[in-house]
């Protein structure tokens, strides 16, 4: 490992992880991807080698920068290798105890000036940061997937998050080409919460008989939608939308604005999950059956 | 102006939707305001009117409901009467008026920001022969007719009120500031414009309206309209028309300074 100061470091080589160090890469940060699972590393870093060629291929970087940017990427094997990195993004799965132990691992080894930040969309900044003798140092930043395309992060303040750590996980988000929104640590942050109704109350208007092909052409020709919320289901797959507004339904102690539709529960039963099983709201017959 | 389409619009209140009349116009109809409060008959010059239409959202009092049934009793036989259903059940305007089987509810609500689509809604008793007629009238105005099923709630409103609703909530919670909610859907979930600046084009009355009459109809709290909306269309920030709503605009702004 060479001896120049790393800018990031991105905990868990997951897609999510490797995504966000891939971004940070083509921004010119020097980066540091840790996970437990070591033999996540090597295939990790295929693949953000693989994304960096297909930048190449499509003209969105200069060819001789291939090696200068995969130079920049040091694979850790303990976290002793980035005990001074200033900035640390957890991309680790979207569990609360798993979250919370990593945490309190990178408090213990990381420089008591870093700022750790977790990628969630549900968990509770709070909770996890919370886990750490530095709450004050500790946000959330809500990556959007796919992070090397998606604009968007959310930049998310626990209940004791300083001001200026806010900013200045703002400004890592700027360095990475993204744009940051603020937002307090409150169930489903601004996306996913806003982002609920789209589908909820097409599933209560589908409920009252109309056809779901009919509300999606709807919200696409007289909203300007480029997806109707079938569509989208669909695709996200139905199993995990009812997840994620469950989520939210019981964050917010059951207000029924958020409550999730039986017919999202039928369909996870029936096993009719989307295009991933080839039958969801639609049918697809090219997907596996 | 084509012989035997002259459509007129009668609408107590408020002034027909200068966009309507705009694409009416630009279409070759000549669209005429009937006053319903003053019991003003204006009954066409043409035999045979394309499509009559009440430009008015909320549910017709009882004076509007008899002006409105005079005014019917002067339509031609055959000629569809147009209603605005987003915030009051096109049903319950049905049930004012003498031929329910003439009714025909259509949404203007959000046409500012795409406005090739419009969502029909027969009343429960209208015939095919008046669906039919109201779908060539406005598609003989440029719109893409998107009929519904009888006596529904057109979805558009429906999904963008809750959708606005709950940004607003957020917005009044502390949760994020309105600049960012928008820019937040736009970038994170591809809106085509963010919540809060549509509900600013639409007017923040029209989305309150349209929420109070589905709290009406399902009696579900989900439909409680977020404090900070009433709070502004109480105020008279009711959106970009008047220089403010959950964003400031330019006048407003220069008021505010000066």
């Amino acid at each position: 490992m060479n001896h120049e100061p790393l800018d990031l470091v991105v905990v868990g080589a997951g897609t999510m992880g490797a995504g966000i160090a891939q971004t940070a890469l083509v921004h010119g940060l020097r980066v540091a991807l840790f996970d437990a699972m070591q033999d996540a590393l090597p295939q990790a870093r295929q693949r953000i080698l693989h994304g960096i060629r297909r930048m190449v291929e499509n003209d969105r970087l200069p060819p001789e920068q291939l090696e200068t940017l995969l130079d920049r990427l040091v694979l850790a094997k303990s976290p002793a290798d980035f005990r001074q990195a200033p900035f640390v993004i957890e991309a680790a799965p979207e569990d609360l105890a798993l979250k919370r132990a990593v945490f309190a691992e990178l408090d213990a080894e990381c420089y008591p000036e870093a700022i750790l930040a977790t990628n969630t969309s549900s968990l509770s900044v709070t909770r996890v940061a919370a886990a750490t003798t530095r709450p004050q140092r500790v946000a959330g930043m809500h990556f959007f997937n796919p992070p090397t395309v998606m604009a968007l992060v959310e930049v998310v303040g626990g209940h004791l998050t300083s001001p200026a750590v806010i900013e200045a996980v703002a400004a890592m988000a700027r360095r990475l080409g993204k744009t940051p929104v603020i937002a307090k640590d409150t169930p489903g942050f601004i996306v996913n919460r806003v982002g609920r109704h789209f589908y909820g109350e097409a599933l209560r208007i589908m409920a009252e008989g109309v056809e779901p092909r009919q509300i999606d052409s709807v919200l696409r020709e007289v909203a300007g939608f480029k997806m109707g919320p079938f569509q989208l289901m669909d695709l996200i797959g139905i199993d995990v939308n009812l997840t994620v507004t469950r989520s939210i339904f019981e964050a917010f102690q059951g207000d029924p604005r958020y409550r999730p539709h039986p017919i999202q529960e039928n369909m996870v039963d029936a096993d009719l999950l989307g295009r991933k099983t080839g039958r969801g709201f639609y049918e697809y017959d090219d997907a596996p059956r | 102006m084509p012989h035997g389409k002259v459509p007129f619009i009668a609408e107590p209140g408020d002034r027909l939707s200068p966009w309507l009349r705009e694409r009416l116009e630009q279409a070759g109809y000549a669209p005429r305001e009937v006053n319903l409060g003053s019991r003003r008959r204006d009954v066409p010059e043409s035999p045979l009117p394309a499509a009559a239409g009440l430009d008015l959202r909320r549910l017709p009092t009882e004076e509007d409901g008899a002006a409105g049934q005079a005014l019917e009793g002067e339509l031609p036989v055959g000629c569809p009467l147009l209603v605005r259903c987003e915030a009051a059940p096109v049903d319950l305007k049905a049930a004012r008026l003498e031929r329910p089987t003439r009714v025909i509810g259509f949404s203007l609500f959000g046409a500012l920001s795409v406005d090739m689509a419009v969502e029909l809604v027969p009343a429960t008793r209208a015939t095919p022969e008046a669906l039919r007629r109201a779908t060539m009238f406005f598609e003989s105005v440029g719109f893409r007719v998107e009929i519904l099923p009888r006596g529904s709630w057109p979805i558009y409103p429906r999904v963008m009120a809750m959708i606005i609703n709950e940004a607003a909530v957020a917005v009044g919670e502390g949760v994020a500031e309105a600049f960012d909610i928008d820019e937040a859907m736009q970038l994170g979930a591809g809106y085509p414009v963010g919540p809060l600046a549509l509900a600013d084009q639409i007017g923040l009355g029209e989305v309150l309206d349209v929420l109070e009459a589905l709290q009406r109809e399902y009696g579900d709290d989900r439909y409680r309209p977020a404090h900070l909306l009433r709070r502004l269309v109480r105020a008279g920030y009711t959106g970009q028309a008047v220089g403010r709503g959950f964003h400031a605009y330019e006048e407003a702004e220069l008021g505010e300074r000066s």
